[in-house]
């Protein structure tokens, strides 16, 4: 027997994607297995998505009560910079409750009023404005809320590699705090590489500075520029500390907040490689699935356990493994001497989209057979120039449960696994919950014994020490 | 290549001439005068960030086309020697897709220059590049055009900026000093692969683009 399925973190309606509907769970007969029960020692966490989310507050206040403040003075200006995807993790209210008492801890340490939260986007013009409405932002945050995006007024930041541009209006203030939170997204790009430095290459500069992040260094060493940025002088001189929400596959882990980010990006990475390791390599054990695609957001960033749909599209490859040169972003010759992406994991025999933004692209997506549920949400997916090549793989079904009947013809199996936003368990068919509980015992043991101190030693941490 | 069926349309009797809407669109297509904009149906590549950005008045709309276009420039008539030379001197491979999104390719934009693209804007409005994310791409772009010999000026307004920053344009040296420093970011390996890149020879075009 296994648990009843868990509900998922409730939807925000935007814009950018469909109505929000009916939530695959309640329409499906799933079961869900908890991550506490596949790996025991990786269930620690301070909050689940259903908790008690006072707790965000008072280890925020906790945590800062060790950070020096003492360069922020009464009368100057601090900008807290948030980032998109913090306010879509189990809901976004954690990553706001984390905002908000580090805003007041600030004032209250520092006698400092001009504290103002600074809110990002990946692209669009309206998603700030919609996180500060649906999260009642400006109330909460005394109005002292603004939005900021890609394509507003540059700054030019010298780098020890070159010139890039930052946005302007984040970095005008006497100090600003990175307020991040770190679940491990991208992995098949990132690859765990100076993951807490990400936004000085994404969300806090010009959508130019995030092309040449993507597309002019490669897999690996992109990650450098970030870091780069963050080391220059114009950021350093108007750098406090950082604040991070720190998550594990069971739910958040705990707020870690200095001045050192070095120090953070190592806790980050020896916690991910061991925690995140764990779920990656048992995603990477399933030979075989429908995957189904229900969330808020775009479909690519919607989480199961913790792990977010495009990194499952990558479960093939070992992502955490330096030694491997390119696990995304790559194109190559087929048999026909056609230009096709890199493979998407082959284990992923059919997706299916019950809810999901279109409006970023998913390299590789058109190699799988899918099936969009609704023809009001597969016309979105059919209009969007991020995913042309959708259209010819994706089918329509009028609601989830066609969906899933038309999935079954396409491919016959009973494993089943729902990416609805959910840490600490995974929804699954019953099937596909015993294949994780069979496997997950050997990978524990493999990540333990055999691929963590690989991963480590790779990025220069003693296994020994830790 | 991008296929289109719908473009852009302003409603006369909301728009207010603001001007946000024209600094946004990446082919070039909207131009105001009298504070009213209007949209060129032969430009408009459907990206909707004027839709988007629009989000005061909301007087633009998505409307299909009378009949569904294609955005495309066909390289077949252009000599393919010189379509690799140029993209050589970008750093780039002809058969190498500069855009995730929309799949163009490098020759693809290059023939689009020899055509007569002279700026970012035109090669968008040619090809359909930044019909998508819009983020992406934007290097590429200036890099074909500097390849090609194509003056890039920023824009007073600053809608782009040309930034070309390559990690194949850091010095050896410092490279090194990077990779003693950050080994985890294996960046004289990926360094080599890149430099390679700039004179491809015709084994590693057919193996791997």
């Amino acid at each position: 027997m296994y648990n009843p399925a868990v509900q998922p973190p409730k939807l925000m309606e935007s814009f950018y994607g469909p109505k929000p509907k009916e939530r695959a769970v309640n329409m499906l007969d799933m079961v869900s297995v908890a991550v506490g029960d596949l790996f025991p020692d990786i269930a620690d966490r301070i909050y689940i998505y259903g908790g008690d989310i006072s707790v965000i507050e008072r280890a925020t206040g906790e945590t800062l009560s060790t950070v020096d403040m003492e360069m922020i003075k009464s009368g100057d200006t601090v900008k807290l910079l948030s980032s998109e995807h913090g306010y879509s993790i189990m809901g976004g209210e954690p990553y706001v409750r984390m905002l908000k008492a580090l805003k007041e801890n600030i004032q209250a340490r520092t006698g400092c009023k001009d504290v103002r939260l600074m809110v990002g986007a990946y692209n669009g013009f309206r998603e700030s404005d919609e996180f500060i409405a649906h999260y009642d932002l400006k109330s909460r945050f005394d109005g002292q809320v603004y939005r900021y995006g890609p394509y507003d007024k540059d700054v030019a930041i010298e780098t020890e590699i070159g010139t890039v541009y930052g946005i302007k209006k984040i970095f005008d203030g006497d100090w600003f705090v990175h307020a991040y939170y770190d679940d491990p997204r991208e992995i098949y790009y990132n690859r765990q590489i100076q993951r807490a430095y990400k936004p000085f290459g994404m969300s806090y500069v010009r959508f130019e500075t995030r092309s040449i992040y993507h597309m002019n260094f490669a897999n690996r060493s992109s990650n450098f520029l970030p870091m780069a940025v963050f080391n220059s002088a114009f950021i350093q001189e108007r750098y406090a500390f950082s604040c991070v929400l720190r998550h594990s596959p069971a739910g958040i882990l705990a707020i870690d907040a200095d001045r050192d980010l070095a120090a953070i990006d190592k806790r980050i990475s020896i916690s991910h490689l061991r925690k995140y390791g764990k779920m990656m390599l048992l995603f990477n054990s399933i030979d075989e699935c429908i995957a189904v695609v229900d969330g808020g957001r775009w479909g690519f960033y919607i989480h199961a356990g913790g792990v977010i749909f495009g990194v499952f599209m990558h479960a093939h490859d070992d992502l955490f493994d330096l030694s491997i040169p390119k696990v995304l972003g790559g194109f190559k010759k087929n048999e026909k001497g056609e230009v096709v992406p890199m493979l998407i994991n082959p284990a992923i025999k059919v997706i299916v989209l019950n809810q999901a933004w279109p409006g970023i692209n998913y390299l590789g997506l058109e190699q799988t057979p899918i099936v969009i549920a609704g023809e009001d949400h597969a016309a979105m997916w059919k209009a969007d120039h991020c995913n042309p090549y959708i259209t010819e793989a994706a089918e329509t079904a009028k609601d989830l449960k066609s969906a899933m009947v038309r999935a079954n013809d396409l491919y016959k199996t009973d494993k089943i696994i729902i990416f609805d936003g959910n840490f600490g368990y995974i929804n699954c068919s019953p099937a596909m919950a015993k294949l994780l509980m069979d496997k997950a015992p050997e990978v524990s043991r493999k990540v333990d014994e055999e691929l963590l101190p690989m991963w480590l030693k790779q990025r220069g941490i003693d296994p020994e020490a830790i | 290549m991008i296929q289109l069926e719908f473009l852009a349309r302003v409603d006369d009797e909301k728009c207010t001439g603001c001007r946000l809407c024209e600094s946004v669109c990446p082919a070039g297509a909207i131009e105001i005068a009298a504070n009213l904009a209007t949209i060129s149906a032969d430009r408009c590549i459907d990206c909707q960030r004027c839709i988007d950005r629009c989000n005061r008045e909301n007087a633009i709309s998505r409307q299909p086309r009378p009949s569904q276009i294609i955005r495309y420039v066909d390289h077949s008539s252009i000599d393919k020697g010189q379509l690799k030379t140029l993209c050589a001197r970008a750093g780039l491979l002809p058969d190498m897709p500069i855009c995730g999104c929309t799949r163009t390719t490098a020759k693809e934009a290059v023939a689009a220059i020899l055509k007569g693209a002279k700026t970012p804007e035109d090669l968008c409005a040619m090809t359909g590049l930044r019909a998508g994310c819009g983020i992406y791409c934007i290097t590429r772009i200036f890099q074909v055009l500097e390849a090609c010999g194509v003056a890039v000026e920023n824009p007073s307004d600053r809608r782009w900026i040309k930034l070309t920053l390559s990690l194949s344009d850091i010095p050896e040296d410092k490279v090194m000093m990077i990779d003693e420093a950050y080994p985890q970011c294996c960046l004289s390996e990926d360094w080599k692969r890149l430099k390679q890149r700039h004179a491809p020879s015709e084994g590693k075009e057919e193996k791997h683009v």
